[in-house]
């Protein structure tokens, strides 16, 4: 699974990735929170950078059988995504975009090392704005503004931003990628990972004790 | 016999693609076995064979399990492994086997052995399915043997009279017509349901499936690998 020692990477505290970039992430957000809430648990959260989704070439003349499955697929979760959005009450923008999230997920280590208990809020915004297309995620000005409007110091923000934190956010990220982090959400729970939202029953079983019948 | 054939239409409520190859379908099969009792349904089950290394790249491993050859990328070795790993974590929960394979299988005639057994009946049908899936996937059966199949055919009730020139004949054409009308469908992968004419890919889907089966009662549900207990029609 990974050639990263997994003790090193994961904790023991199950854990959530997510990339502001990615919107199966977005719709994972809800769910999410609805679990720690029922669980009274605290998931510890990571920001790790995956690769943007690909955009579904146009169709092609002569395009050859592999072609066509990937742009079909791609069509297909492009409809999936945006039906599901649909139960959440979201709009979903253009998916395929590819802004650079560095200073979003350092804004997260940075209300995450200092104050904990905005980072819900945090998140929940930058991910909203985004995908409402009204913030810039790679804006850092922007960025230290929304950390300001939960009330958490910013002071420091921005050399923070260009240095320790982005060194702390780029050494995380790629010890990720290594221990097998590659799609997000990425939930692990017992140094197992699990992409995707869907397994969510799955984490829930495994944080209570794997009691009544297993998920399908 | 392909002219009435629609990928997204059927005379039963829900259809059902599934592959012998696909651990992700085998898995997906006794959940939708509870649908059809659970909803007093019939699933119209068909056979979608995957053209895998033309999307997933194509590997053979050798005797010791290591890649003997193999075309694929990094990024498609680390889905294939996540994925393989991830059905046998479910699977393992509900005591299916799920051993790992050495090549990529034809599962073409095993699909063919399906439409003969569903022409026969909803219990020969569930019979054949079971008998293919379970060995084949202890690696127990060659589901790319004729003789084989006959063999499952007939120990799920099925009369073989007239099989061996089915499976070779209009079985094989109607199979290979039908691959290539679902594929132009765009229905792409297994196992897929399709209700009311809407397409829904991974069992993930069930509870939006078992949603719209029940009557669209309550709020619409997110995916989930949701465990469904007697009696639950989310």
């Amino acid at each position: 699974m990974s050639k990263a020692p997994l003790t090193e990477v994961f904790g023991d505290v199950p854990a959530v990735y997510i990339d502001f970039k990615n919107p199966k992430a977005y719709l994972a957000l809800r769910p999410t929170f609805a679990l720690e809430d029922e669980l009274d648990i605290a998931f510890d959260w990571w920001p790790v950078p995956v690769s943007a989704m690909s955009r579904p070439q146009p169709e092609q003349p002569n395009e050859d059988r592999g072609t066509r499955h990937r742009r079909i697929r791609a069509g297909y979760y492009e409809r999936d995504l945006h039906r599901y959005a649909s139960v959440y009450g979201i709009e979903l923008a253009d998916l395929y975009r590819n802004p650079d999230v560095a200073v979003a997920s350092i804004g997260m280590l940075w209300v995450k090392e200092r104050a904990r208990e905005s980072l819900r809020e945090y998140v929940d915004a930058v991910f909203g704005r985004f995908w409402q297309q009204r913030l810039a995620l790679d804006d850092a000005g922007a960025i230290e503004a929304l950390i300001g409007e939960f009330g958490v110091d910013t002071a420091g923000f921005q050399s923070y931003a260009s240095g320790e934190g982005r060194a702390s956010f780029e050494r995380t990220a790629a010890a990720l990628r290594e221990a097998g982090i590659f799609d997000v959400p990425a939930y692990v729970v017992e140094r197992e990972i699990f992409f995707g939202r869907a397994h969510l029953p799955m984490v829930r079983w495994l944080l209570t004790g794997k009691a009544g019948e297993p998920p399908i | 016999m392909t002219d009435s054939f629609d990928p997204f239409r059927s005379d039963k409520p829900l259809i059902l693609y599934i592959d012998f190859k696909s651990p992700y379908a085998y898995i997906a099969k006794d959940p939708a076995y509870a649908i059809e009792d659970q909803f007093g349904i019939e699933i119209d089950w068909r056979p979608l064979t995957l053209d895998i290394p033309s999307y997933l790249g194509s590997a053979r491993l050798d005797a010791q399990g290591k890649v003997a050859e193999s075309n694929r990328t990094p990024q498609q070795w680390s889905g294939v492994k996540y994925a393989y790993r991830d059905a046998r974590r479910y699977a393992s929960l509900h005591n299916l086997t799920l051993r790992g394979t050495t090549k990529i299988w034809d599962s073409s005639l095993a699909g063919i052995g399906m439409e003969w057994a569903k022409a026969q009946g909803r219990a020969i049908l569930r019979s054949y399915i079971d008998r293919v899936y379970e060995p084949f996937w202890k690696r127990e059966l060659d589901i790319e043997d004729s003789r084989v199949i006959e063999s499952v055919l007939a120990a799920s009730g099925a009369d073989l009279s007239g099989f061996a020139d089915y499976r070779n004949g209009d079985g094989r054409a109607r199979h290979e017509a039908r691959q290539q009308q679902i594929f132009d469908a765009g229905i792409f992968g297994v196992p897929s349901f399709i209700i009311d004419g809407e397409l829904f890919f991974g069992r993930e889907h069930l509870p939006r499936v078992r949603w719209l089966l029940g009557g669209k009662r309550g709020p619409a549900p997110d995916i989930a690998y949701q465990h469904f207990g007697a009696g639950s029609a989310r």
